[in-house]
């Protein structure tokens, strides 16, 4: 009896619909509702994640676009909300995943798969690319976002108070849209471009510039070697 | 009542268990007493540590096998039936139970390591203060070194930003910075560890790790701001292991003009 | 409890949806089993409907439930003198079901504050935990250990004393090696 169950608990988690352009993976969270953890860590995959009203992970694959086939070696765990996406090493894979609303953990990295998206979701983000964008807009929570060449565009809605972040890339450039009541203390650097702050920066240009916004915070490290700083404030 | 007494009061204090009367007794002993407010940070550390383990879940099957034994021990006992449909009726009301995160602990001991520095004045009391403040440091670091093993990349870079407001920096906290800067999985994290250890290069064992470190990254952001780092600090001695990262197949075309640049510059 | 009582054994239900999470932390905080522990929840809820007859009216049902529970940890053979056996704690970790791996991931500041709480005994490290849950009243927390109140505010401070101990003698010997 026990078997039996734990069998159909197992198939109902890997649930696959037909969808029109490619595969659909349903995940369903041990305890809907409360906080989960998204982890995706494919080489060549181009990651979308979305926040939206459903309460399961739902992940799908884009067809593989060198034979127009399924791309069948994705694949899905799940483990007390915890869900782990896993793909092929080499092959170029389009990922476009809905989460829920509710406050999450996001690990999120890729090396050429393209820019990392994420748009509306709540929680602790820890993004890492290699040769790709990143790209979180409409964010509550925080962030950590690694690139070695690509732009980063952060936008928040809000921020996890007391919670560090960073971000920083090579060439490129950061955007960053703050809520305008932020307690922070900025930490900002690029070595050949422009810094443009919203909120004042002061230090010695060749170096690194500090601000305190709201009175001071935690740290926000912001680092550029090649490409221009826009920090923006969201009324 | 001594401060002997007020001591057994803190932990209820901090759980929110005293009663009005008693509360106000002991809050306003605090206003004058550094002693007990240095007791009250540790004990505040202890409870907050003991607060902020994470609940387990319990399994799916638990539920299940409860029901079986709900089922046997009614039909065992041979109980009419009840058609209550318990299931559909499933809801959550057990609320996750509050939580204090190390770094509410490191906070919680920041304040008080201020007040202490400010408030103590009486010679006599100076001493023992300045033993529990001892003690209240020795905690602190215990409770970062293990903040730096969390699996939350921001509390790992929470760690490293509180060695910055440390006024002393032990030998273990220099370790494990450096073990940090060489390992964390999060470039980011190694990126702010390595902006820690720039501040404390005063001490030479910080900068032999930087120096150790050169030829360990792999990482081209970390890799520049090293150079970045060593040339401001004018620190000779990486000339040899930046020299020897050139070898390096594969280097990033920035880092390995920056790293010839700031051979070129430090020589 | 009080329609437990009664005969509608179907409440108990409600009653373990309600509790069996807080009864499986308690336990867990002070075993580190996670087996061992859901199955002790089982046994705290037989229990309880087998002698639900003693439930007294007025009385409070989480304070009789973790009296139960702590009853039915000593019970159990976790070690001669009644302390937490580390040892097969950890064969059950190495080898233990299909949740071994969640024991992995348990960081190693909360395995420090386990192998901290180890050292006391047991006595002490049961307050602690009950303390810990605040929706949990002094009066049911010396109802559960079965102390007056005094003497229960005086366990608490004198195990995080104890505690504070630990930490400083544990947190210089991890800080050398």
């Amino acid at each position: 009896m026990k078997v039996a169950l734990l069998a159909l608990i197992s198939i109902l988690s890997c649930f696959r619909l037909m969808a029109q352009d490619g595969r659909q993976l349903v995940v369903h969270l041990s305890e809907s509702g409360k906080p989960f953890t998204l982890n995706v860590n494919i080489s060549r995959a181009a990651i979308k994640v979305t926040g939206y009203e459903g309460k399961d992970v739902v992940v799908n694959v884009g067809k593989d676009e060198s034979n127009g086939k399924e791309s069948l070696d994705v694949t899905t765990h799940e483990k007390n909300n915890e869900v782990t996406v896993e793909g092929p090493n080499r092959k170029a894979i389009k990922l476009d995943i809905k989460v829920p609303k509710t406050a999450g953990i996001f690990k999120l990295s890729s090396v050429n798969g393209g820019t990392i998206i994420v748009d509306d979701v709540t929680g602790n983000l820890e993004l890492q690319n290699k040769s790709g964008g990143i790209s979180a807009l409409n964010i509550s929570g925080s962030i950590i976002a690694g690139t070695l060449s690509g732009r980063i565009t952060v936008s928040f809605n809000k921020i996890d108070p007391g919670v560090p972040m960073a971000f920083s890339t090579i060439s490129g450039a950061i955007d960053i849209t703050f809520p305008a009541n932020l307690k922070a203390n900025l930490k900002i650097k690029s070595d050949h471009g422009k810094v443009y702050s919203a909120f004042p920066v002061t230090g010695d240009p060749a170096d690194w510039l500090y601000g305190k916004a709201g009175g001071g915070g935690p740290e926000m490290l912001i680092k550029i070697t090649t490409g221009n700083v826009h920090i923006y404030k969201r009324e | 009542m001594k401060c002997e007494d007020y001591k057994q009061w803190l932990p209820d204090w901090h759980m929110g268990r005293l009663g009005n009367a008693e509360k106000e007794e002991l809050e306003q002993h605090l206003n004058s007493c550094d002693i007990c407010r240095e007791a009250l940070a540790a004990t505040a550390l202890v409870l907050d540590n003991i607060s902020g383990l994470p609940d387990p879940t319990p399994s799916a099957q638990m539920a299940v096998n409860f029901r079986g034994m709900l089922d046997d021990f009614k039909a065992a006992e041979k109980q009419p039936a009840a058609t209550n449909d318990f299931w559909s009726r499933l809801k959550r009301s057990w609320a996750s139970q509050p939580r204090f995160p190390l770094a509410y602990c490191l906070m919680i001991l920041l304040i008080f390591d201020c007040m202490v520095y400010w408030f103590s004045r009486n010679s006599e009391q100076e001493k023992e203060v300045q033993e529990l403040h001892a003690q209240v440091h020795e905690l602190k670091q215990t409770m970062m070194l293990a903040m730096l093993d969390n699996p939350l990349a921001s509390e790992r870079l929470k760690a490293v930003n509180y060695t910055g407001e440390m006024k002393r920096v032990d030998h273990n906290v220099i370790v494990a910075l450096l073990a940090t800067l060489n390992n964390d999985p999060n470039d980011n994290v190694r990126l702010s560890t390595l902006e820690a250890l720039a501040r404390l290069a005063n001490n030479p064992e910080v900068r032999t790790g930087l120096i150790q470190s050169i030829t360990k990254q792999d990482s081209p952001i970390i890799q520049l701001a090293i150079a970045d780092v060593m040339l401001k600090l004018q620190v000779k001695g990486s000339i040899s292991a930046f020299k020897q990262l050139l070898k390096q197949k594969g280097l990033d075309e920035n880092v390995r003009d920056k790293v010839k640049e700031t051979i070129t510059k430090l020589i | 409890m009080l329609l437990v009582k009664a005969g509608d054994v179907e409440r108990m239900g409600l009653l373990f949806e309600r509790h069996h999470r807080a009864l499986f932390a308690f336990l867990f905080h002070l075993t580190q089993r996670r087996e061992a522990s859901e199955d002790m929840v089982q046994t705290v809820f037989y229990r309880m409907l087998k002698y639900r007859n003693s439930f007294a009216e007025g009385s409070n049902f989480s304070g009789w439930m973790y009296h139960i529970a702590r009853n039915v940890l000593k019970d159990q053979k976790f070690g001669s003198d009644g302390k937490y056996d580390p040892i097969s704690a950890h064969e059950e970790r190495i080898s233990g079901g299909a949740l071994a791996d969640e024991e992995l991931e348990k960081t190693q500041s909360h395995q420090q504050l386990y192998k901290a709480m180890e050292l006391l005994s047991s006595d002490d490290r049961e307050i602690l935990i009950l303390n810990r849950m605040k929706e949990l009243k002094y009066s049911e927390i010396s109802m559960i250990m079965g102390i007056t109140e005094g003497a229960a505010r005086i366990r608490v401070f004198r195990a995080v004393e104890e505690l504070k101990k630990i930490f400083i003698k544990k947190g210089i010997k991890s800080g050398n090696e």
